[in-house]
């Protein structure tokens, strides 16, 4: 494909995943493009610690289920030259670029003669580092791989793309929030009072505390929040889905 | 002056992106954020994150140069930007013109982290250096500028992320875009950052395929700037409160002195 081809296709796809609303949708999209760049086994995924499964980290499965299975049963995440790999490289890696001899990694070895089995000989791996040092990755096999340098440029920035999504989407269900801003119970209850137009004093009564306590736990929310006033805790909470 | 073929990465946060021990460092800025408005003149020498710009600028000629000296050690010692190897060992390029701003991390009278805004509507790096990394029309307009030359001091890199001079200066500079109502900032940079800006909450747009320099990935995006995911930003890596020192012409808010 000319250059401004592959780029405008990027920038459409990334467009259509910022504009996805569910998680399979991000799916197909990624499933869509992977195909179309010869690699469609693809994985969105966390990479797991010594003693963590893969299964508790994955995110998006394009794997051959039956793959999926065996690799999942015999923990090859912890032997995979490729998994190793993401470990030690900050940059995408194609994985003919990992060294793996039948002599010095016979296990490693193996595994990707499986791989091939299930028509991934050839991969494109792309690392990812959050800010606070999780890893992850987005990880594309098929028969071999056709695209040129510039292709893999496209699919690096289309996959840096879906995994953000495919993560924020995942994690709209969980408690996030109220875990991030560590509110206590007591003082979103304070907040909720507030909400409704109660003066300290009141929600004292309310609560069975005392006033200086109320405004104990206002200030805390306060901090917590990043806010400089009482009105403004209301509507800070509002705004992040800690109280409704 | 003549252009500089040699390409090179302009943000390397690689380092920063691959400190992986869990232990939290806080930061040393523990002090409530001070109106500058209260303070008769600024304080150049005060532990925090100092905005200098051509209002300013009187006051911190010594910072300024210091400035440029970190900005060396950098980006030509450690990094090995031959193109900008200069004699005096300051790394000043055509860019540090008047209207450029430069965030300035202070601590201990030194300054141990740096960042230079460029306006858009201005020559800057990507409309005049790396052109090529932008399949999109570049973004220019009077409330956009390009986030360049984001460097460290070596000897405060280092533990966790979380709430150390690498984060402080992060803040600080969508801190000072918010204030000075910047609606995106602009950047060459490492991919990770478009993953780690979405973290954030950010709405980040790639510019352009990314290309390899010197063996490192670059690709040019712009973020917008949002008051929510600027606070979260803050939340995420820890840093409470922070000491900002701007020029009077923001704090007094007269817009038009500001671009």
């Amino acid at each position: 494909m000319p250059v401004r081809g592959v780029e405008q296709k990027a920038f459409d796809v990334i467009q259509s995943i910022n504009a996805a609303g569910r998680v399979d949708e991000i799916f197909g999209i990624v499933q869509s493009v992977a195909a179309e760049f010869g690699l469609p086994h693809f994985l969105i995924t966390g990479v797991p610690m010594p003693g963590q499964t893969l299964s508790e980290h994955v995110i998006l499965n394009g794997w051959p289920q039956e793959w999926m299975d065996r690799y999942n049963s015999k923990d090859y995440v912890h032997i995979d030259p490729i998994a190793n790999n993401i470990r030690r490289s900050s940059k995408p890696f194609s994985w003919s670029e990992v060294v793996y001899t039948k002599k010095k990694h016979s296990r490693g070895y193996r595994i990707m003669k499986e791989a091939a089995d299930f028509g991934m000989a050839k991969g494109y791996t792309v690392p990812i580092y959050g800010y606070d040092g999780y890893q992850a990755c987005v990880t594309m096999g098929g028969p071999e791989i056709v695209s040129s340098k510039k292709d893999l440029s496209a699919l690096h920035i289309v996959s840096l793309v879906a995994f953000s999504a495919a993560k924020e989407l995942c994690g709209q269900h969980r408690q996030s929030s109220q875990d991030d801003f560590k509110l206590s119970e007591r003082e979103i209850e304070v907040i909720k009072w507030i909400s409704v137009g109660k003066s300290n004093w009141e929600i004292g009564m309310i609560l069975g505390i005392s006033d200086k306590t109320v405004e104990k736990h206002v200030r805390a929310a306060s901090q917590k929040l990043d806010v400089a006033n009482r009105a403004h805790v209301v509507a800070e909470a509002l705004r992040n889905g800690l109280i409704h | 002056m003549g252009e500089s073929p040699h390409i090179k990465m302009e943000v390397n946060l690689t380092m920063w992106a691959l400190q992986r021990r869990p232990v939290m460092q806080f930061s040393s800025f523990n002090q409530k954020t001070i109106d500058v408005s209260q303070c008769e003149e600024p304080h150049p020498f005060r532990d925090g994150i100092h905005i200098v710009t051509q209002a300013n600028a009187i006051h911190y000629a010594d910072q300024q140069t210091q400035a440029y000296r970190l900005r060396y050690r950098v980006f030509v010692e450690e990094q090995n930007w031959q193109a900008l190897k200069r004699a005096d060992h300051l790394d000043i390029d055509k860019f540090d013109r008047p209207s450029a701003h430069h965030v300035m991390v202070i601590e201990g009278g030194k300054v141990v982290g740096y960042s230079r805004l460029l306006p858009t509507l201005e020559p800057h790096l990507l409309s005049d250096v790396y052109p090529e990394l932008a399949g999109k029309p570049i973004p220019r307009a009077q409330d956009i500028y390009e986030w360049t030359r984001y460097c460290v001091a070596p000897e405060k890199r280092g533990g966790a992320a979380i709430g150390n001079v690498g984060s402080i200066l992060l803040c600080g500079v969508l801190e000072y875009a918010l204030k000075k109502g910047i609606s995106k900032l602009t950047m060459e940079t490492n991919p990770l950052w478009i993953t780690r800006f979405f973290d954030f909450g950010f709405n980040v747009d790639p510019l352009g395929l990314p290309m390899t320099f010197d063996d490192e990935p670059v690709v040019a995006m712009s973020i917008e700037i949002s008051e929510k995911a600027v606070k979260k930003c803050r939340r995420l890596l820890r840093i409470k409160n922070m000491i900002f020192e701007t020029d009077n012409e923001i704090v007094s808010g007269s817009a038009s002195a500001i671009m």
